[in-house]
């Protein structure tokens, strides 16, 4: 009995203990002395080689210490031991960013007027809206390597989201001349020929770019799609499911869902999914951040 | 070309590293990845010269690629880099998969909890990044909202108030965030810029 006492005790204590050493890890790195949490978290990480909280900690602590990889690596074991830490992903997120625009500085010094310098540069412009300066840099990309595939669909994704099908369609073939089973010009093809041609032009472009990614999600929600649209619920349906499965927040997938339920007869589960749909809907109408980003 | 590797084998021949390579680029348009990565990797374990693990190396980056496993391809890219640190192409590839991994990151984030406050703070940055400001605020304030105790959200606020000129806005998110994180050493320094020389 008082053995059993002592080690609930000895166990409170210890914890107690490992709770304030991480504390004073966490207080160090908030006021930016990070040698000394690397070293506080370095020394817990050791003796508690499980700790996801104190990895983060130490990966926090080689950010500050300007040691990028170091730091990846330590989130790298936190996600393997906790898949969905939230903070460990929010630290993977953050870091992997910079360090990407790192490298993407360094192509830029090392080669300044190098293809891939301006379409580093054209994807930037492209983040930020500008889509003519966009334009302008793939162009010169193009001009340095003129068999870049990835240029060439960059170029017709532009065209696409600015409603130029045409011009878009002609950037699309010419990657696919190149490259005939690309996922991204296939795609973008389906794509164009949906709005601007036909749903069943668009099919079997998508379900080609479907055979070339089968993993990909918007290839299955768009040959779903199409196949819903050119009478084909049957086959439409298992696509759509796996899709909505992946992503069960995408309100135009729900209504598609709901589409091929009702199609097949199946009213119970169309019914659900068109309630999924206006529950999505008054989310995203009451959040204008959502709403914009529909 | 695999069937040539099991002869050899068979007959009590080490396998040497080009006939390995060999093998696993046929394994990998047989389609057999799995067995083309162990290869590659046996490869990579034996040391070989630079020119063999450079294009070991590289045939695992493609995998990878291919199959969307960045921290692998990463981790391959970063080895390719300090074999030939004036590559661009290496720092461009290593660019592209830091990028996806960020992505990723950030999807897993959304599909598990998409309201929570660190969510909707990293949403707050890609808006903040990206230019749009009050897309990042209305972001901000959802995580402040989600999670009142979370550091960070007051003072990406505070920064941005700071930006659009608007000094009292800029002040009281900044005093928010001091009350949160009273250590944070970046928070005092956004708060000495606000308030210049007075406490």
């Amino acid at each position: 009995m008082i053995v059993k006492v002592l080690a609930a005790v000895w166990l409170c204590f210890a914890l107690a203990a490992a709770a304030s050493e991480l504390e004073t890890c966490a207080t160090a790195v908030n006021r930016g002395e990070f040698a000394s949490a690397a070293r506080l978290a370095h020394g817990y990480v050791r003796l508690h080689p499980a700790s996801v909280p104190a990895r983060i900690l130490l990966a926090r602590a080689y950010m500050g210490l300007d040691n990028g990889t170091g730091a990846l690596a330590e989130l790298r074991e936190a996600i393997r031991r906790e898949p969905g830490n939230l903070e460990a992903l929010y630290y993977i997120s953050k870091l992997a960013g910079v360090l990407s625009q790192m490298e993407f500085a360094s192509v830029a010094e090392t080669a300044p007027d190098s293809a891939r310098t301006h379409q580093i540069q054209a994807e930037a412009l492209q983040a930020h809206g500008d889509a003519s300066g966009a334009e302008k840099e793939y162009l010169a990309a193009l001009e340095r390597r003129p068999e870049t595939v990835a240029v060439m669909n960059a170029l017709g994704d532009l065209m696409r989201l600015q409603k130029d099908y045409e011009s878009a369609l002609g950037w699309f073939a010419k990657a696919l001349q190149r490259d005939p089973e690309n996922y991204d010009a296939l795609y973008g093809t389906g794509a164009c020929y949906r709005i601007a041609r036909s749903q069943r032009e668009a099919l079997p472009m998508f379900r080609r770019a479907l055979k070339a990614d089968p993993s990909s999600m918007a290839a299955k929600m768009a040959t779903g799609e199409s196949l819903l649209m050119t009478g084909d619920p049957q086959h439409a349906l298992p696509l759509l499911e796996e899709a909505a499965k992946a992503d069960p927040n995408l309100r135009r997938l729900q209504f598609l869902l709901g589409r091929a339920y009702r199609d097949l007869g199946r009213t119970e589960e169309a019914r659900k999914a068109f309630k999924r749909v206006r529950v999505l809907t008054e989310l995203e109408e009451s959040d204008p951040v959502a709403t914009e980003d529909q | 070309m695999i069937g040539l590797l099991l002869v050899s084998i068979a007959l009590g021949f080490a396998p040497t590293a080009p006939a390995t390579l060999q093998a696993a680029i046929a394994a990998e348009k047989a389609g057999q990845t799995q067995s083309a990565v162990k290869q590659l990797r046996e490869i990579l374990r034996a040391s070989p010269a630079p020119e063999i693990a450079g294009q070991a190396r590289l045939e695992l980056v493609r995998i990878h690629q291919r199959r969307g496993e960045w921290w692998e391809s990463a981790e391959q890219l970063r080895e390719l880099r300090k074999l030939a640190p004036q590559d661009s192409e290496y720092a461009y590839q290593l660019g592209v998969a830091y990028q996806n991994l960020s992505k990723w990151a950030f999807e897993r984030m959304r599909a598990i909890a998409p309201e929570s406050g660190r969510t909707q703070q990293m949403l707050g940055e890609q808006y903040s990044i990206g230019g749009a400001a009050d897309k990042a605020i209305a972001a901000y304030g959802k995580a402040i909202a989600a999670d009142p105790q979370l550091a960070g959200s007051h003072l990406a606020l505070s920064v941005l108030y700071l930006r659009a000129g608007k000094r009292d806005e800029a002040k009281s998110e900044i005093d928010k965030e001091l009350g949160i994180a009273p250590e944070s050493a970046v928070a005092k320094q956004v708060r000495q810029a606000i308030v210049g020389g007075t406490p």
